[in-house]
């Protein structure tokens, strides 16, 4: 067994385990255990616990159907709810560079709710390009429409939010409101990420192993 | 082959809860090498490793990893109290549906 390929299977264990949403405590045993017995027997990893992605959907039956679809990874309320802290802070913070007061409508909040429906086709086929472990010419058109839909999103959203009247005004700030408006935004943002982060740290539970993303 | 690992499937949580009977304590590796050895061929590490793992969080065995000598450290398994009592209860009801299922088969042959 070679330690590039023992590294290949480890990497994509990792992945489509994190794809499931596996705990970081628990991915951390899990790609202990496999290190371990791949190093005592030298047997290959794919013969003795079959592929990275079929071990990680066994290894995610232990925590029931919640952890059973990769899709949910995208679509779970912590990611959609950073994306949206970020838009609305991108809402607030760049009408505020160009004039002295942002008022926001009903259209803008409607453009930021359709821009976030709109970015979940993106990251669903970005993520389905980065599961795609066997055809290469998958992964690539996955990769390809990912990029044309991104691209494609705030198009879309715009052309919701011209849609929808402009009427009628929510509420009208100065700029420097704006500003701290969407820095609060902002801050909210990177606290969750920090804390997503931080609750998904991967550790390696072995005497004098180190923790590691 | 196939058909016999379908067999030990149904057992393999009481047979890894006897092997710990025996040993007090065990890893991984030498858990699917104790069952081949006691006839009970064709167990995947990708298929004991997590019934391990759920016979843990359940209370059945404990775990712990310990640092191996010069090599990788290694993850021992422990029979508890409650899954030494799992077994008491619930390993005489399988040796009395092995006993019959045998018994059908038996007379199923010898017909």
């Amino acid at each position: 067994m070679s330690t590039g390929s023992s590294e290949k299977y480890r990497n994509e264990l990792l992945f489509a385990l994190r794809m499931r949403e596996v705990p970081g405590a628990r991915i951390g045993d899990v790609l202990a255990e496999v290190e371990t017995h791949v190093a005592e027997t030298g047997q290959d990893p794919v013969e003795a616990f079959g592929t990275p992605g079929e071990y990680a959907a066994r290894v995610a039956e232990e925590f029931g159907a919640f952890a059973g679809s990769p899709r949910r990874a995208v679509l779970r309320p912590s990611v959609l709810l950073v994306a949206a802290l970020a838009l609305c802070a991108a809402e607030l913070a760049v009408p505020a560079v160009t004039t002295s007061e942002v008022t926001l409508t009903t259209g803008s909040l409607v453009g930021i709710l359709a821009l976030l429906a709109l970015l979940v086709v993106p990251l669903l086929l970005a993520m389905r390009a980065a599961t795609e472990l066997h055809s290469v010419e998958r992964r690539l058109w996955f990769g390809l429409g990912a990029l044309a839909t991104l691209v494609l999103a705030p198009f879309g959203a715009d052309w919701i939010e011209r849609m929808v009247s402009a009427e009628p005004v929510l509420v009208t700030m100065p700029r420097w409101s704006a500003f701290a408006l969407a820095a609060v935004f902002l801050l909210a943002t990177v606290a969750l990420l920090a804390r997503t982060i931080r609750g998904n740290r991967i550790v390696d539970p072995r005497p004098g192993g180190v923790g590691s993303s | 082959m196939e058909r016999q690992t379908q067999w030990l499937r149904g057992v393999l949580d009481l047979a890894v809860l006897a092997l710990l009977a025996e040993s007090g304590e065990d890893y991984g590796y030498t858990l699917v090498r104790r069952l081949d050895e006691a006839g009970l061929p064709g167990m995947k590490p990708g298929t004991l490793y997590p019934l391990l793992n759920r016979l843990d969080s359940e209370g059945l065995v404990r775990s712990e990893w310990r640092a191996g000598a010069g090599g990788p450290g290694r993850k021992f398994f422990l029979l508890t109290e409650q899954g030494r009592a799992v077994l008491a209860e619930q390993g005489p009801l399988w040796t009395e549906f092995a006993k019959n299922a045998t018994a059908v088969l038996e007379r199923g042959m010898s017909s």
